[in-house]
């Protein structure tokens, strides 16, 4: 019986491993387009989701105890914040051309 | 001083504690994930500052060797995979089984670095370094710090895959939850990359 | 999950003094969280004199600006002070070197390393922190962390000079200094962030049965949000410690933008930084760091208040949801400190309303702490003289921050003394007053001798007088237009004449304020050896774990298996026979 689980969970393991070297190409191929702004909108999401599966499921976080799930959703909070408060004030507010940087 | 930390002295090392279901350096993994986390995102808000606040950036894809960066992330990935089989094996009794996966964590780390390594020495051939722009200073410290990360990683999967087996004798689920431990901070690593690569490669 | 494992020696009963271990690994090298706790304790002490002697120095300065210091101005070199008058150099490099000790090196790891270590353990029941190991770890790590600071005082270019905010674009560029500055916040932030997560883990596993969270006491809640603040919030600095970092030591521009002039030439930069990113960063660590400035004291202070006036603390949960809702906040009202960095009004507006929330669960906490003083039976001990000090004095200089938090006010007041004089109300006559009321209180505990009363006295009336002394004037000086950080004190502004006399006051009442910590010094040391032995192990009739150890507590802590069966400020219950009940006491 828990070889069975231990051998369903191993397939699921590899279809998520393949999963993600299938996306990985798919933001490659993305970002090869140049899509400018969309390619943001498409590529930043997929990582995500990338991330959240491995997060998931190699990393046992939907079996966690809420004690767990806490502190991650303070972490994602705070960090969300940090995140996109500083480009949403960059790149909204006044400023002179000669106040622009270039790289 | 070994009585101190042993599982008799503290509660909690070995078995979980009903109420919150975790032993206490699964907490503490997570706990230190979580500070991790903030320090990646405060330098990934500081690539966002920069980048959206310049007048003009880089085509990075142009400036970046995409393949070796695609290649790198297959191969932290597989490394992910070779550790949920190592950490299987190990609970399973199977030793050989488990060093085994474990050296090839630690080998295909190793080809991570090199890779690193071999794209640092492509820029410095080029003359890129921090200091010509702020798109390669932000390239490399970000490379770099998850670099270290990466070592820091070996060092502790050589240990649990070498010398640190006598922990192993001494306490057999003790040593499981060190690995499963260790194994989450390894997960992490490769999760990191996943955002560089998006975020430094493809953008 | 069968632990099987083989002891080499023969295993004593639980809890009792077994170890025999040497000297080092007794004392120095401990995993004891007590041990550690006491070391803490001596290391953030000696900081925090030693940070204040740096004030003094400048507070002279500031009072007669270019007298030569009288009798030790000689002293400092001819590169500092040539002929015993301080150099404008030096002047920023005392200031510079103040704020980040006393912050990172003095109150902060005072407050929560110190009694943190000292009593989570003993509160919650536990015998030991859940990772012995790391918290030994954590406090070497900051132990060499501060003496690399420290040691920059030796460099050849000195310490460094550009604020505790090291803003850039001059910490990019300037000496020596500023890298041992960064390599020093770094390893402090490491120790830093392993204690949180002990302090957290700790919390959370090794309550003793029948410890819910409801029943711990409110310390251990104020202990459990700092050590979050801490570890979501300094990974930030850390971040910018880094990218600092690479600017001095590999030239990158991460702070410096394109066409910087450096002393009439065109630096040579990539360009492209941006120095605002260096104080959001910061700040997004320095706001929640205020919080975890405040929270250990109101922690102790609520202990304290609970114990000497016999009765329950009004409005605890009240008190427990705002400490969670402050935490949460703190980390969204840090764009405060850029108000004049020339940001949006929407950006400035958004910060400035959750400025003005986060005022609502700090006031909570303070007004529920006044009402538990109504109809208490108010016993008047050193400790309690220095909590309630704390009240009014926390609750004043809370209040002069609400100029400072809405931006309009603010644009006249930014980087004034007014500043200077609202933070220090905070943490001067606030949070240092809560930590020396903590030191009295639980220093039976840890010695199984009392403090002496007299000298408490003589300790707490001219600290109380001489603290407003200093920092009220501030208020005025910086409503008048004083800048901070100028060396001569204002003197070269014409507007400021009128409130410089104010100078003078301010440095006499430093150097009374310097004085009057003599008792204390004495009689901490004096009270270790010769202090008026306890009569019972629960000094103050507290109704907390940490009283129900032998004196002072064992390794191991509890001599017997402990379980909670109520709240923790079980005083004056209906139908007790004494006015406490302990928590680990069946009957009532």
């Amino acid at each position: 019986m828990e070889q069975h689980q231990e051998k369903d969970e191993f397939k699921r393991d590899l279809l998520i491993y393949f999963s993600i070297i299938a996306m990985t190409g798919l933001i490659v191929f993305i970002g090869q387009l140049h899509l400018k702004v969309l390619e943001f909108f498409l590529i930043v999401p997929i990582a995500c989701f990338e991330a959240g599966i491995l997060a998931f499921y190699f990393m046992h976080l939907m079996t966690k105890k809420k004690t767990i799930h806490l502190v991650l959703l303070l972490t994602v909070i705070v960090f969300v914040t940090l995140l996109f408060w500083p480009a949403w004030d960059v790149a909204y507010s006044p400023r002179t051309p000669s106040e622009f940087t270039t790289y | 001083m070994t009585h101190d930390t042993t599982e008799e002295f503290i509660p909690h090392i070995v078995e979980p504690r009903e109420d919150t279901g975790l032993y206490n350096s699964k907490l503490g993994i997570w706990l230190f994930l979580a500070s991790e986390i903030m320090l990646f995102g405060s330098l990934f808000s500081a690539y966002i500052l920069i980048r959206v606040g310049s007048f003009s950036w880089p085509v990075q894809s142009d400036l970046q060797n995409v393949p070796i960066g695609a290649i790198n992330s297959i191969i932290l990935l597989s490394s992910s995979i070779f550790y949920i089989r190592a950490y299987v094996a190990l609970k399973a009794d199977d030793i050989v089984k488990y060093k085994k996966f474990m050296y090839l964590v630690i080998a295909f780390a190793c080809l991570f670095l090199c890779l690193k390594g071999f794209e640092y020495y492509q820029h410095f051939s080029n003359h890129e370094y921090p200091k010509t722009s702020v798109f390669f200073a932000i390239y490399f410290l970000m490379t770099g710090l998850h670099a270290l990360h990466i070592i820091g990683g070996v060092i502790v999967n050589s240990y649990y895959a070498g010398p640190g087996m006598y922990l192993r004798a001494q306490n057999k689920q003790w040593f499981i939850n060190r690995v499963e431990v260790a194994g989450l901070y390894w997960h992490f690593v490769d999760l990191v990359w996943i955002f560089l690569f998006s975020t430094l490669y493809l953008l | 999950m069968s632990g099987t494992h083989k002891k080499s020696h023969h295993e004593p009963a639980h809890g009792q003094e077994h170890h025999h271990g040497s000297f080092w690994s007794q004392y120095v090298f401990s995993t004891d969280h007590k041990v550690i706790g006491i070391q803490y304790l001596f290391m953030s002490l000696f900081f925090l004199l030693f940070g204040f002697c740096l004030v003094l120095l400048m507070r002279w300065q500031i009072a007669y600006p270019g007298q030569p210091l009288p009798f030790i101005g000689k002293m400092f070199g001819e590169h500092n002070m040539p002929g015993g008058v301080m150099l404008p150099e030096f002047y920023n490099q005392l200031g510079a070197m103040h704020g980040t000790i006393m912050v990172f090196l003095g109150v902060v790891p005072l407050g929560f390393a110190v009694f943190g270590n000292y009593l989570i353990p003993l509160q919650i029941g536990a015998k030991d922190m859940a990772f012995p190991r790391l918290n030994m770890f954590s406090y070497w790590s900051f132990f060499f962390g501060g003496l690399l600071m420290l040691s920059s005082f030796f460099l050849p270019s000195g310490p460094a000079g550009n604020g505790w905010t090291s803003y850039p674009p001059l910490s990019d560029i300037s000496h020596d200094g500023q890298t041992v500055w960064l390599l020093s916040m770094f390893i402090i932030i490491i120790s830093s962030l392993l204690s949180s997560l002990n302090f957290i883990t700790t919390i959370f596993q090794m309550r003793a049965p029948g410890m819910t969270f409801e029943r711990l006491p409110f310390f251990i809640w104020a202990q459990l949000i700092t050590a979050f603040l801490l570890l979501l919030a300094f990974p930030p600095l850390e971040g910018a410690a880094f990218l600092q970092l690479f600017d001095r030591l590999l030239g990158s521009s991460f702070f410096l933008p394109s066409g910087l002039f450096v002393n009439g030439q065109v630096a040579n930069y990539s360009g492209g930084g941006n120095a605002l990113l260096w104080q959001h960063l910061f700040w997004f660590l320095g706001h929640p760091e205020v919080y975890v400035i405040i929270l250990p004291a109101l922690g102790i202070v609520t202990e304290i208040i609970a114990c000497n006036t016999r009765k329950n603390i009004s409005g605890f949960d009240m008190m427990r949801y705002s400490v969670i809702f402050l935490g949460f906040l703190s980390f969204v009202v840090w764009s405060h400190h850029t108000y004049l960095t020339g940001m949006g009004t929407n950006i400035t507006a958004f910060f400035q309303t959750t400025t003005m929330i986060i005022s609502i669960p700090s006031i909570i906490i303070v007004s529920a702490l006044f009402i538990t003083l109504w109809g208490g039976s108010i016993r008047f001990n050193i400790p309690m003289l220095f909590a309630l000090a704390f009240l009014p004095m926390f609750g004043f200089g809370g209040l002069t921050g609400l100029p400072l938090g809405l931006a309009a006010t603010d644009i006249p007041l930014h980087d004034t003394y007014y500043v200077i004089g609202h933070f220090h109300y905070v943490v001067a006559p606030g949070v240092i007053l809560g930590l020396f009321a903590g030191i009295y209180y639980w220093f039976p505990k840890a010695t199984g001798r009392k403090m002496n009363d007299l000298l408490g006295h003589l300790h707490f009336w001219p600290t109380l007088i001489t603290m407003n002394l200093i920092f009220f004037p501030m208020l005025i000086q910086g409503l008048m237009g004083v800048n901070r950080r100028m060396y001569d004190g204002g003197a070269t502004y014409l507007f400021a004449h009128n409130v410089l006399y104010w100078n003078v006051i301010e440095t006499w009442g430093a150097f009374i304020l310097a004085i009057a910590q003599l008792p204390f010094i004495f009689n901490f040391f004096y009270s270790i050896w010769n202090g008026e032995k306890v009569k019972s192990d629960n000094t103050w009739g507290s109704s907390t774990l940490e009283w129900a150890t032998p004196t002072p507590p064992p390794h191991g802590n509890f001599t017997k298996k402990i379980t909670v069966y109520r709240d923790p400020y079980s005083y004056s219950l209906k139908g007790a026979p004494k006015d406490y009940s302990p928590q680990d006491q069946k009957e009532i």
